[in-house]
């Protein structure tokens, strides 16, 4: 009861402190929610990613021949049993409930087809002309459903008559000349003359039609239902086939498939192993009941894709998210460690009074886990929103509808928010543990606040920069970088890594500098100016965190935004460079997207178009809206050496005055502009540019002459050529994976192909038709439907919604919003906490004359002088490694054009340099305008603010 | 006549280090503390006053020689008999507030806190108590920072004594005080002494100690220098009463320290020659002619 009462009385203790410095509580509150909302955030977001990576994968982004199930396919080819008896164990198997696909089945079908027949229009007739080649027996489940008949009727099962029932596809009906109703003789080639089975009698009783596609409820049916067998073949149902026609002959059956599709839907991520590890039980069991069944399609591959996908995004999220929680945890052990130097006279209090080291921790245990726990249900509330935060991103700090997602706190989150739990309560325990340790030894206590930093005594700041700069140099010289955002997280480690040893590195010269700078100010009149840098040159451990965070924190928000920018910039210089630069349209029926970009180098949104009828130049230039149309043709071709030698290249035909103006083009494309290599073409006959690398490899120049061969479909030319122009890039070409492009004049090319039949049409419309609605409205009226059209904006967005980047762009957006937060956070303690530790101080000055004004001066210098260096530094940092880094960690994707270009995010470093300028320039001016208003100068006694 | 010794040091020596060099505070330092005596501890700053508090309470242990409390020596004692020793048997009184009082507690809750810290159920009721004690019931609601420095100190003092120690140990308890309420408080403290036994160790640059104390010693280099026996004590036997208020002292090996004036007038430096002459010890100039000087 006693030591009840005892720990009672501690704990209300501890009660009573943290009402009485309920700011100070909050503070640290808030920083370690801040910490358990970010660490159980990104799991939550990953979760809930995950979810839709896989609704991407086995859904919307199915790319396999059956969605999501499997198709299993057996050929007698392969040597396996011919009759349905030996088929059956597999049908029996898959048709079965004991089949283990671990996922909801939706359909079940299968399609089974004998070898061909010979049909017999005539029964009466053997002779030749009378013989049809190759019309198998087939059935397929639910048949009827997927297509209609023409004519007739279904054909039914009828085990027990002499000729089987049978639906012909309406057109072959036509073709061959059979009508519903008419009864045929199908006769088995294989099969000796005296073979009794050698000839069956079959009636057609309805013939069929497809369907129009939309009308399809399910995909088996328009599997099997239109799948080209079926068309040639006479459809009898699956009771028949198994059944009577099975019983009439020996081992005809051909071709077996089996498809079952599952439910996607009720897929979870967490069964995604499980089903992986089911398709090769179920493949494995299929094989051995039936040898040779091939296993064409299963979840594996998408489910596969996912895993994939899903560990780069959490090793993407996790090693992103690094440099943040460090960042966090270094502010909330600042906090703890500044709230502790005012709890230590507490301390050592108790400790004096006989309360043992146990009874202060195991407190200080209860005290910490209170309030990890209300930072954990409050960093629990917020990590829903951290998640949503990161879903709604679109790319640093610019926020979208984003996708749509649920986060949930799976077991993972949990996981995550306990572990935080246990970090924070021991990050606030551990210190107290110490202080009471010393709490009886006031002179080691109140010592060493002057002393340089531990990590500065054992030169581990050394240590760290000369590790820096050796790993920079090994990492930019390696080739093992991916240069990819999401696989290589080098490309914020690094700058992570670099911005902390930069701040380091200033940390050590700051006291040096600022004695300089103190030295200087001597010989000014300035009291409160040069006792602010002496006492800057002094005091090295207080300044550590509030400097270090304004240097990490501005700096890497610079470099991340010029990092989001060259990113952002690739994107929509690629979706430029894979359409050519304007609306594309195309005459052969191929749907292709298009952008366009203004001439002036800056990008506007655009309707794009795909059309799926035949337009020509004529008529697009007609289109109200359309200011410039040129063509672009793609044909295979290639070009002579001096030797014989012919390279194979592909001949990009143009328009060269309209391509001029509305084509994509960046300066790096080519030495020269475009519009004076177009203008080469224009006013040189038969003449071609060519890319650098084929003229270096090749020993060819501009000037010279080559060779040009051109085939299209039915007609072939070879003409001398004059090269008269080179390029390193041009739009629509990729060359890390294309062959080489030959760029001339499309007419020229048609002069002498007479027609080069059907060629992309680029059309630069005005700003007027700049939403697509008129230009899709005046193409209709021209005839030319568009089937879809969408945006380089809606391009970009789907691009910057892929959940891996726009995972790793949400966390350092938050990284920058929470990191700027408790960098004034930290701020403001160092501001409060450096100003209490200064009392004594300030109170000598004040009584050896110095004024209010002047002591205000000094204390704001004081904060003006961290808060600029730290600014300083971050900035030019930031500048520096966005310079320096981003041209040699990021590359251009592998088979992707046109190249990446770095590009300094000037906007963003001046954001957050006058943001935290502003920020911190607040703080300091309130704090100072607060202590004024408290008359704390008149009121301080010596010692008399411990 | 000598009586019961609550806390005796033995020869104690202490050794500060700081940075690479050591700081010497106390250089084998014999005193003694007689149940429900009234002592003072003057000396200069750096003379090792305070180290010898730190020493007496525990807090510090010292690098040599002995503290004995009611003769059971305070180095054999574990962390936790050392708690104990703090929580039953002490009472503190520091010169800053920041280690008497807590900021945030009411004069009452300061004052019932060390009993709470020890489980006792009455701690409100002697709170009150003790407050009365020190004439401070009116300010049991207020604050520390709601209260003169010498209440704080009175309430400090009546925190010293909320858990019924049998020795109060005060380090320079009115420091910060003006004469007035350093007058109030050293009598208060007197009286408490009075009606309670309480052995007090105080502390004190203050000239006017010694009126207030039943003896002072004064420290000098880690060492006691010289005692001042108050002549109106009760602790003193009458045979005492015609000795000088101030003796020197002698340390358990013999050593003594002889007041400056006196070496000065004599031009002593370093040597001396010390003869037993009847029933004295004549101390005079080394190169001096020996005989009666």
């Amino acid at each position: 009861m006693t030591r009840l009462r005892q720990y009672v009385a501690t704990l209300s203790l501890t009660g009573r402190r943290i009402r009485n410095q309920w700011a100070a509580t909050l503070a640290v509150l808030v920083a370690m929610a801040s910490l358990v909302a970010v660490w159980v955030g990104l799991p939550m977001y990953a979760d809930a990613a995950s979810r839709q990576l896989l609704s991407i994968e086995v859904d919307e982004n199915a790319t396999e021949s059956v969605p999501f199930g499997y198709l299993f396919g057996y050929n007698r080819l392969s040597g396996g049993p011919k009759s349905w008896s030996g088929l059956a164990p597999a049908d029996e198997f898959l048709r079965g409930d004991d089949a283990p696909f671990g996922s909801a089945i939706l359909t079940n079908s299968r399609l089974i087809q004998t070898l061909p027949y010979q049909l017999r229009i005539d029964v009466e007739s053997d002779a030749t002309d009378n013989r049809l080649e190759g019309f198998p027996l087939t059935s397929a489940t639910n048949f009827g459903d997927g297509v209609r008949i023409v004519d007739g009727r279904l054909a039914e099962d009828v085990s027990g008559g002499e000729s089987l029932e049978v639906n012909l596809e309406a057109s072959i009906a036509a073709e061959i000349g059979v009508v519903a109703g008419q009864a045929l003789t199908i006769v088995n080639p294989r099969a000796t003359l005296d073979d009794p089975q050698r000839t069956l009698e079959v009636n057609v009783v309805g013939l069929w039609a497809t369907r129009n596609t939309l009308e399809l409820p399910q995909l088996p049916q328009e599997r099997f239902a239109f799948s080209p067998v079926l068309r040639r073949s006479l459809v009898l149902p699956e009771t028949t086939m198994i059944g009577s026609y099975d019983s009439r002959t020996t081992d005809q059956f051909a071709n077996v498939q089996w498809l079952v599709l599952l439910d996607a839907d009720g897929v979870k991520t967490g069964d995604v192993a499980d089903l992986i590890q089911r398709t090769e039980q179920i493949n494995r069991t299929v094989d051995e009941l039936v040898p040779g069944t091939r296993l064409l399609a299963s979840p594996e591959r998408p489910l596969q894709r996912f895993e994939q996908r899903v560990a780069n995004l959490e090793n993407g999220l996790a090693a992103y998210s690094l440099p943040t929680l460090i960042l966090i945890l270094a502010v909330v052990g600042l906090l703890v460690n500044s709230t502790m130097r005012n709890r230590r006279p507490e301390l050592a209090m108790l400790r004096g009074r006989g309360v043992s080291r146990s009874r202060i921790g195991a407190t200080a245990l209860v005290e910490a886990i209170l309030l990890a726990s209300v930072a954990a249900i409050a960093g629990v509330i917020g990590a829903r929103f951290v998640a949503q935060l990161v879903a709604r991103t679109q790319t640093f700090l610019k926020l979208g509808d984003g996708i749509n997602v649920d986060p949930r706190l799976t077991p993972r989150a949990w996981v995550a928010a306990l572990t935080a739990v246990v970090l924070l309560v021991l990050i606030q325990v551990i210190p107290v543990l110490s202080a009471s340790r010393k709490a009886l030894d006031d002179s080691s206590r109140d010592s060493g606040t002057l002393r340089k930093p531990w990590w500065q005594r054992s030169y581990v700041d050394i240590m760290f920069i000369t590790g820096v700069v050796f790993f920079g140099w090994w990492i930019l010289r390696s080739e093992a970088l991916t240069g990819d955002l999401v696989d290589d997280p080098v490309v914020i480690a690094l700058p992570a890594a670099t911005a902390l040893a930069v701040g380091l590195l200033v940390l050590r010269l700051f006291p040096t500098v600022m004695a300089g700078l103190a030295t200087v100010f001597e010989r000014t009149g300035s009291t409160a100016v040069l006792l602010a840098f002496r006492r800057a040159s002094r005091v090295r451990g207080a300044v550590t965190a509030p400097l270090l965070l304004i240097i990490i924190t501005a700096s890497l928000a610079i470099y991340t935004g010029s990092l989001a920018k060259t990113l952002d910039l690739q994107l929509l210089d690629r979706a430029f460079h894979q359409v050519g630069g304007a609306n594309v349209l195309t005459d052969d029926g191929r749907p292709l997207a298009g952008t366009w970009r203004i001439e002036d180098g800056s990008t506007r949104p655009a309707a794009v178009a795909s059309a799926s009828r035949a337009a020509s130049r004529t008529q697009l230039g007609q289109v109200w809206g359309i200011d410039r149309v040129s063509r672009l043709s793609n044909l295979p071709a290639s070009i002579e050496l001096a030797g014989g030698d012919r390279v194979g290249a592909t001949f990009a035909g143009v328009d060269p005055e309209p391509f001029a103006q509305l084509a994509f083009w960046r300066n790096d494309y080519a030495t020269e502009s475009l519009t004076r290599l177009m203008a080469n073409l224009q006013s040189t006959p038969d003449s071609v540019l060519l890319p650098r690398s084929l003229l270096r490899t090749e020993n060819l120049a501009v000037g010279e002459t080559t060779t040009l061969n051109l085939r299209v479909e039915g007609a072939a030319a070879a003409y001398r050529v004059v090269i008269v122009g080179s390029f390193d890039q041009f739009p629509t070409w990729t060359p890390s994976t294309d062959l080489p492009l030959i760029v001339g004049n499309i007419t020229d090319a048609e002069a002498r192909l007479g027609s080069i039949g059907g060629s992309s049409v680029l059309i630069q419309p005005n700003e007027l038709a700049r939403d697509g609605a008129q230009l899709r409205s005046d193409l209709s009226n021209l005839g030319i439907q568009i089937d879809s059209s969408r945006s380089p904006e809606s391009i970009i967005e789907q691009a910057q919604l892929r959940p891996e980047r726009q995972g790793i762009f949400g966390l350092l957006t938050l990284s920058f919003v929470l990191s700027a937060a408790l960098t004034i956070l930290g701020f403001v303690f160092y501001a409060v906490f450096g100003f209490t530790q200064q009392v004594t101080e300030l109170g000598v000055l004040r009584a050896l004359g110095l004024r209010s004004r002047g002591l205000l001066t000094l204390v704001g210098i004081d904060l003006f002088i961290v808060a600029a260096t730290g600014i300083v530094v971050a900035v030019a940092t930031g500048i520096g490694m966005s310079r320096w880094y981003l041209p040699r960690l990021i590359d251009t994707p592998a088979g992707s054009a046109p190249l990446l270009l770095p590009e300094t995010d000037w906007v963003a470093a001046t954001g957050v340099t006058v943001g935290l300028a502003i920020a911190l320039g607040i703080v300091g001016t309130l704090l100072l305008l607060g202590l004024r208003r408290v008359r704390l100068f008149e009121a301080i006694k010596l010692g008399a603010g411990r | 006549m000598i009586g019961t010794a609550v806390l005796e040091c033995t020869q104690l020596v202490h050794v500060y280090r700081v940075g690479s060099s050591e700081v010497i505070a106390l250089q084998g330092l014999d005193l003694r503390l007689e149940a429900g005596e009234m002592l003072g501890i003057v000396g200069s700053s750096g003379s090792g006053k305070s180290t010898l508090l730190k020493v007496l309470s525990g807090l510090l242990s010292p690098t040599g020689g002995r503290v004995a409390l009611n003769g059971e020596n305070l180095s054999g004692y574990s962390m936790k008999q050392l708690d104990q020793y703090r929580r039953s048997e002490l009472g503190f009184l520091w010169q800053e507030t920041g280690r008497n009082l807590l900021p945030y507690l009411t004069a009452e809750d300061n004052v019932a806190l060390p009993m709470k810290l020890l489980g006792n159920g009455d701690a409100s009721r002697r709170a009150a108590e003790l407050l009365e004690l020190v004439g401070l019931s009116a300010r049991a609601k207020h604050r520390p920072s709601e209260m003169s420095g010498g209440e704080q100190q009175r309430v400090a003092l009546a925190v010293a004594l909320a858990n019924r120690p049998s020795i109060l140990l005060a380090d320079e308890p009115t420091g910060e005080l003006d004469s007035a309420t350093t007058k109030d408080m050293f009598e208060l403290m007197g009286r408490i002494g009075d009606e309670t036994g309480l052995s007090q160790v105080i502390v004190s640059h203050d000239p006017e100690l010694a009126g207030y104390v039943d003896r002072v010693v004064r420290i000098q280099d880690g060492r006691v220098s010289t005692e001042h026996r108050r002549r109106t004590s009760a602790a003193l036997a009458d045979d005492d009463a015609d000795r000088d208020d101030v003796v020197m002292m002698v340390d358990s090996i013999g050593r003594l320290q002889l007041p400056q004036e006196h070496l000065d007038e004599l031009g002593i430096t370093d040597r001396v020659r010390a003869d037993l002459v009847d029933d004295a010890i004549q101390i005079r100039r080394a190169d001096q002619p020996g005989g009666e000087s």
